[in-house]
């Protein structure tokens, strides 16, 4: 039965490992806008790609 | 018309709008007019075509705008750094409101500035908020340049002194997700490690395993109580110490308890606690805060004057003008203000004529015609060409700004708390810690080592956790069911104050009336080709009631005209193929006025056209009352005191007297007449709503119980109130209003629910039999059924009020 110490630990580390990924994904403006990637995933565009990476990082500046 | 039926059929390419005749083609596209078209060229030179491939025609036509906006301001750097979030050498971040967005073709344009606009680094839209964060190089390219590019295509951003006031809100928001997320993966947590203490698993698990799982609550319980639960023992203390109760301060004393016990069970090695009822009862009241604070973010609810005035005036000094902030404007500027932009401040006309219309301020439908050396208030817009003004008073002692100085306007903003939930869980509280008492004395009696124990299974049980999560639950319920048939409401707390309305206050002009239209239609006198000359000559003047002629005919021909001469004050006139056309004045229009148009209420104010001297027709410009006014009326007339009040003359007292109590109509009303009487309503024991548009009602608005302000465009600018109503959706306000009510019986029902619980629950514990299992169970399906609950009978509500 001893497993269980290990699969309690197991658990524990992928849980707690979601919740930071869940957290760190909040502070940095994922969810702030929950409408417009849903239709700017639409756009067929090529040129978008380097800006794109540019807005990744808006939320430093703005918060 | 039959004459334009023909054309009719082919619409613009760039904005929808039908083609008429001066309709312009262009590589095998149509387009109402130039401007449409030039747009177009801006996006196909840019390659950007996929705009008109995402949605049909998302242009936005540029003709109803005024393209004299000057942004000049935007040079002055004291203003860009007022916008900017950030500013550096090389990168400067604004962000602008845009109301003109509308679509997913929008979105493209606009996340794709930085191929129209050289310099601009990346651009991120926010939708919902329509909201544009645009990176720049301040180096390549200014800030004027960056807005010029965005009005050139028709997105002109809404800039105003206040800037972005509801960024603070969305943060206060993510503070409650991260609270959520902490209580909800504890929670899970704990319940998981809690399940073996349900069932005899010690013939399974050895002593050890027993233990190590009430120590893993027992830490996994610290963040819950100490970060997601932290806010209800702040507020509760804060209103422990103004010795007073509220709802948080019931719930804080059932944490405590459950706390306490748990604590004590587990380190003393009884029993396991509660800890997954704790960690689920402030998860779901998490959830329920959530909720409540929900609002509709792309709408401002508390905007005041600086939000509606210019940012920045032309100042003439000598020979050179500048663009400056209105609030460096001194006493005896000299200032130029341009066709349809706002007066900043109280002032006086240096030279010629003034059409201002005073709608804004006073309710009043007529232009004003002002003489040089008249007095012009702040507020006033201006109807015609280019005025040179001396200002005389500053901004801030303005006519209009003074009325800001009222106290209405400095009241405290309320503490957001339900007045509902605070009046029920007061007698919640005192009943507790009856009960609690009782219990405690009864068993110190009877059997004094269960005097601990019972004490706090009361405290845990009678939780108000029911009663918290079905208000919120509620409310946000009904405020979603409001907002998708136009009502928005500033916050869920404003469904208290709409039920409890018993008298209503409506504005006359752009509340009752619908705007720019002449109730006389023309004589039927008049050829298809007169009303064309009628029109062609109207088009050229900028005076309000030319445009409403224009408007009326709806007349798109281009005639040659000539001889086209305006006498400011008296009229127009202009030679159209050897016609001579006039309108205007009974002298300016000379000729014989035929009995049939003179009959009507005398010739004042009147307007006259005539086609080669004779009179063909005469008319007032009156506003029309909503088509659906009788229906409004009739409904609320039984359930609600009705009043009028109106900055307008009193020309329509008749035909609203049909429909509303007589003396009841008030007119000529200034915005501070409506403000002492929507207060004396007040002091006489009413429960008043205001509705009304304009900033004349802004007083009345904030005084008001319940201010409702209506507009055609939500996301305009609007006066500070608690509900933002679509002007469309009138005639659903007695909906609304029954709502409401039902939403108070939906709280009660929910309220019966809490205390079955509460009986249940109760019947164990002063018992001493409350086990953590039958706790466990209880709480979760209590919150669950109460979640169901009112979701169903908001449901029911709506439905029964004819709203879903």
């Amino acid at each position: 039965m001893e497993i269980i110490f290990m699969l309690i630990a197991a658990s524990f580390l992928v849980a707690i490992t979601f919740l930071i990924l869940f957290l760190i994904s909040m502070r940095n403006g994922q969810f702030d806008d929950m409408h417009t990637p849903s239709i700017r995933i639409l756009f067929d565009n090529n040129t978008k790609t380097e800006t794109k990476l540019e807005n990744g990082k808006s939320g430093d500046i703005n918060s | 018309m039959p004459l334009f039926q023909k054309t009719v059929s082919t619409v613009c390419y760039h904005c929808g709008e039908p083609c008429r005749e001066g309709s312009v083609s262009f590589e095998n596209y149509q387009f109402c007019c130039s401007g449409c078209k030039t747009v177009y060229e801006i996006i196909e030179n840019n390659g950007l075509c996929q705009y008109y491939d995402l949605e049909n025609s998302p242009g936005i036509n540029l003709t109803g705008i005024s393209n004299s906006k000057t942004w000049q301001f935007l040079d002055d750097l004291k203003i860009t750094r007022q916008l900017s979030d950030f500013m550096s050498d090389n990168l400067t971040v604004v962000s602008f409101h845009i109301p003109t967005m509308h679509c997913s073709s929008c979105i493209y344009l606009l996340e794709n500035l930085s191929r129209l606009a050289k310099g601009v680094l990346s651009s991120d839209v926010n939708f919902l908020k329509k909201e544009i964060t645009i990176k720049f190089d301040p180096r390549e390219i200014s800030l004027r340049r960056v807005v010029e590019t965005l009005s050139s295509i028709g997105y002109s951003p809404e800039i105003s002194l206040n800037g972005f006031e509801n960024r603070k809100t969305s943060k206060a928001t993510k503070h409650v997700v991260y609270q959520i997320a902490i209580a909800g993966f504890c929670f899970g947590n704990i319940m998981i490690l809690s399940l073996p203490e349900y069932f005899d698993v010690k013939s399974l698990l050895t002593e050890n395993f027993i233990h190590l799982f009430r120590y893993l609550n027992l830490f996994l319980i610290m963040p819950v109580l100490f970060f997601s639960a932290s806010d209800y023992f702040k507020s509760s203390w804060n209103a422990l110490r103004h010795k007073h109760s509220n709802m948080d301060v019931a719930i804080t004393m059932g944490i405590l308890g459950l706390s306490i016990q748990s604590f004590y069970d587990v380190l003393a090695g009884i029993g396991g606690g509660y800890f997954d009822s704790l960690s689920g009862l402030i998860f779901f009241l998490l959830i329920g805060k959530f909720i409540q604070q929900r609002t509709f973010q792309a709408l401002s609810f508390d905007r005041d004057y600086k939000s509606y005035f210019p940012l920045a005036i032309t100042r003439v000094k000598g020979e050179e003008s500048k663009s400056i902030n209105v609030n460096d404007l001194m006493l005896e500027d000299e200032i130029l203000v341009h066709n349809k932009e706002l007066i900043p401040a109280d002032s006086i006309l240096e030279k010629g004529e003034a059409f201002i219309d005073y709608s804004f301020v006073t309710g009043e439908s007529r232009s004003v015609l002002c003489c040089e050396g008249d007095m012009i208030y702040a507020g006033g817009r201006n109807q015609g060409s280019i005025l040179r003004l001396r200002v005389i008073k500053t901004v801030s002692q303005s006519y209009l700004t003074r009325l800001w100085n009222n106290k209405a306007f400095n009241k405290a903003e309320e503490t957001g708390v339900s007045k509902w939930a605070t009046q029920l869980s007061n007698y919640f509280t005192v009943t507790v810690i009856a009960l609690a008492l009782i219990t405690g004395i009864y068993w110190k009696i009877h059997n004094p080592a269960l005097v601990m124990q019972t004490v706090t299974a009361v405290l845990i049980v009678a939780c108000p956790c029911v009663l918290a999560l079905s208000i919120p639950f509620t409310f946000g319920q009904i405020m979603s069911i409001l907002g998708k048939k136009g009502m928005y409401l500033k916050n869920s707390q404003s469904i208290e104050k709409l039920a409890a309305v018993d008298t209503i206050v409506f504005d006359k002009t752009g509340t009752l009336t619908v705007s720019d239209n002449i109730d006389n239609t023309f004589n039927e006198s008049l050829s298809n080709e007169e009303r064309q000359w009628i029109a062609a000559t109207a088009s050229q003047s900028l005076h309000p009631i030319s445009r409403m002629i224009k408007g009326d005919i709806n007349g798109s021909e281009n005639y040659p005209i000539t001889n086209w001469e305006e006498t400011i004050g008296e009229g127009i006139r202009a030679t159209i193929k050897g016609n001579e056309i006039k309108i205007g004045k009974r002298d300016f229009v000379s000729g014989d006025i035929p009995e049939e148009f003179d009959n009507e209420q005398g010739s004042l104010g009147k307007t006259y056209i005539s086609v080669n001297g004779i009179i063909k027709t005469g008319f007032a410009p009156i506003q029309k009352l909503r088509g659906d006014i009788k229906d409004i009326a009739g409904k609320l007339k039984g359930r609600f005191q009705l009043y009028i009040l109106s900055g307008d003359n009193d020309s329509q007292r008749k035909t609203l007297s049909k429909y509303f109590p007589y003396e009841n109509l008030y007119f000529r009303q200034s915005p501070q007449d409506k403000l002492v009487f929507i207060e004396s309503l007040k002091e006489s024991g009413k429960n008043v709503m205001m509705i009304g548009d304009g900033l004349n009602d802004a007083g009345a608005l904030k005084t008001s119980d319940f201010g409702i302000t209506v507009t055609n465009d939500i996301h305009s600018f609007t006066p500070s109130s608690d509900a933002i109503m679509d002007i469309n959706q009138m005639g659903l306000l007695p909906n609304f209003a029954s709502l409401a009510r039902d939403t108070k019986k939906i709280v009660t029902g929910a309220l019966v629910f809490s205390i079955m619980y509460n009986c249940i629950g109760l019947s164990f514990a002063v018992r001493g039999h409350l086990l953590p299992w039958v706790a466990a169970i209880l709480m979760p399906v209590s919150s669950i059924t109460v979640v169901l609950y009112t979701k169903l009978a908001s449901m029911a509500a709506a439905r029964k009020n004819k709203l879903s």
